[in-house]
């Protein structure tokens, strides 16, 4: 373990070494980022200035949920979706099998080899977000903040899973950008308040998918609101991670054993 | 007490692959229909391939584009997993079994496809590798000095990879490669687009490492790399061995034939000679092949500087891709 971290360590340096060599880019990529990921929150900023409200849910309290949500992307979009990119690019350039001339599993070397500074804006934005809610709707007791945790953590393995589908599949289906476009869609659902879900649906955002453990249970934690449900998010998470890492050795193991 | 090296680097024994390539027709219609049935074919990419290499040889593996040598590379190198075969490498290795343990002993360095990191130094590549295969610091260092000294690489790899020149960066891929002590080194058109001055600087290096007892696979369509480096060769054609031995009895098989490129305003319109045989003719540019054993070559100029005024002539060796094709229809033959 401690050999990896420091052989992630060396790929965050060389992510933020090639990023650099082109500052302006690098800057002005990662303000476009945080950009894009704010409009949800100028939207919902939008609609409570009309007069406009999810149930039970103050302003600041959306932006708690938009805030965590955005610091989980912050945390797995550069590790996971730069992966994605990286890989589709590797395998519609016909490079990818240059990684598995070293002496590491193919996962390793591609998160190692793929890290995504650039997805670093979200996770700025995000922290901003959650300060400045926190600073609205008061300082979390530690208890919550000891239930917020797992839960946060849980809601990365749910990010993390999807992303490793998604490489899985940008791998059979190369350049099918759809596929993100569609993961993108269906997650940004979990940056809203369970109100917006009909009550059937809404039990199936937490299992077997569980959208609402992105960011809503975490937030919900923080703000002392109910988390009933979470024990299934939580271990949907977990099945769908490793469901999705054997789906993803599957698909490495058929391009070895596929074409020429 | 030193282990002694395995007597052969590979042994390799009726090696197939088949794969299934995506087939339709160009037209609209066809395009549509492959939304619900995609037909595909078998390829036969390698048929029933055996040899062995001895630890410290270095062998050139040549054949036309499409002929299975890639295909055959990638399942020596563990990263494609054959239809059928055997091929038992270095200290008993089986390459897509034991990949994780066996890419630890073999380098490879692909032409056309860069290890390096584009934006950046290649000296942080280096370190990158230094990191994947937790080389020392001791030795990173040690073999790092030595590739600088043998690359003469000591100021390019600071530069950022896409200000280097193809044969600079050829160089660093090369130290890439062997900073991990190889000891069986796949080469891939190692000298594709490099300028005279640096094909000659990379394959004395090859040379070199060579003479250390690395094991050489050398792929190329570059006749001459073969020449300079190796001294028995490999023939792969339509996926079967055409031909593995010694490159001498090759050259001489095909040593009878000379490529005659010229340029002439006043070649004559009827050309007729014994031994030659008119290949192509653009304007003033033609190309001609000649049998040295009905014609000797000094004769065939005499002749020519009488007949007509020469602008240009080159006189070059027939292409790889005659010579393994004359082969395959000949049936193959092993010099072994």
């Amino acid at each position: 373990m401690l050999g990896f971290l420091r052989l992630y360590a060396h790929g965050i340096r060389l992510a933020f070494l090639t990023r650099l060599a082109d500052r302006f880019d690098f800057i002005a990529s990662l303000l476009v980022m945080l950009g894009i990921e704010l409009t949800p929150t100028l939207i919902t900023v939008l609609l409570y200035g009309q007069g406009l409200s999810f149930a039970d849910w103050t302003l600041a309290q959306v932006i708690l949920v938009q805030g965590v949500f955005l610091v989980g992307k912050g945390i797995t979009f550069p590790i996971f979706a730069g992966m994605a990119w990286a890989v589709s690019e590797k395998v519609r350039e016909g490079t990818f099998e240059l990684l598995l001339l070293k002496p590491r599993h193919p996962l390793i070397l591609c998160l190692v080899t793929a890290y995504d500074a650039e997805d670093l804006g979200k996770l700025a934005g995000g922290l901003v977000l959650m300060f400045f809610a926190l600073g609205q709707t008061g300082l979390p007791a530690l208890p919550d903040i000891a239930l917020f945790l797992p839960l946060f953590f849980f809601g990365l393995v749910f990010f993390a899973a999807g992303l490793m589908l998604l490489t899985a599949l940008l791998m059979i289906w190369v350049g099918n950008f759809r596929l993100y476009e569609i993961f993108d869609t269906v997650t940004a659902l979990g940056q809203y308040p369970p109100v917006i879900w009909p009550k059937r649906i809404r039990q199936l955002a937490l299992a077997p998918f569980p959208i609402l453990g992105l960011a809503v249970l975490p937030a919900s934690a923080l703000l002392h609101k109910p988390v009933s449900g979470w024990p299934w998010a939580a271990c949907s998470a977990v099945v769908l991670f490793f469901a999705c890492l054997w789906v993803w050795n599957g698909t490495v193991k058929r391009l070895k054993t596929a074409g020429g | 007490m030193t282990t002694r090296p395995p007597e052969f680097a590979l042994q390799v024994e009726g090696l197939r692959k088949t794969y299934r390539i995506f087939r339709r027709g160009s037209t609209f219609m066809e395009a549509l229909k492959t939304l619900w049935h995609r037909p595909t074919t078998p390829v036969q990419a390698v048929d029933d391939v055996s040899f062995t290499l001895k630890t410290g040889e270095m062998v050139g593996f040549l054949g036309p584009n499409g002929a299975g040598k890639s295909t055959t590379l990638k399942i020596l190198a563990g990263i494609l997993h054959p239809t059928a075969g055997k091929v038992i490498a270095l200290d008993g290795f089986v390459p897509w079994r034991d990949r994780v343990h066996y890419v630890r002993h073999i380098g490879a360095v692909f032409g056309q496809k860069s290890q390096l990191v584009w934006d950046i130094p290649p000296l942080d590549a280096f370190h990158m590798n230094r990191a994947i295969y937790g080389i020392a610091k001791a030795d990173f260092h040690t073999r790092l000095d030595e590739l600088v000294a043998l690359l003469d690489i000591s100021k390019t790899m600071t530069q950022p990879t896409r200000s280097l020149s193809l044969g600079e960066r050829m160089r660093c891929e090369f130290a890439l490669s062997l900073l991990h002590a190889p000891s069986l080194l796949f080469l891939d058109e190692p000298t594709i687009g490099l300028d005279i001055e640096a094909k000659h600087k990379i394959r004395a290096f090859i040379k070199a490492i060579n003479a250390k007892g690395v094991t050489v696979i050398l792929t190329t369509h570059d006749l001459q790399d073969v020449e300079h480096l190796a001294r028995r060769v490999i023939l792969i054609d339509q996926g079967k061995l055409a031909y593995d031995g010694a490159l001498d009895p090759l050259r001489n098989l095909f040593g009878n034939h000379k490529r005659i490129t010229l340029r002439s305003e006043t070649f004559p319109e009827h050309f007729s000679m014994a031994g030659i045989a008119l290949l192509s003719r653009t304007g003033a540019a033609v190309e001609l092949q000649l049998d040295l054993s009905v014609t000797p070559l000094h004769d065939f100029l005499e002749h020519l500087s009488r007949i007509c005024r020469l602008e240009d002539l080159t006189v070059s060796d027939p292409p790889l891709e005659d010579a393994v094709r004359g082969l395959y229809r000949a049936g193959g033959k092993s010099g072994h």
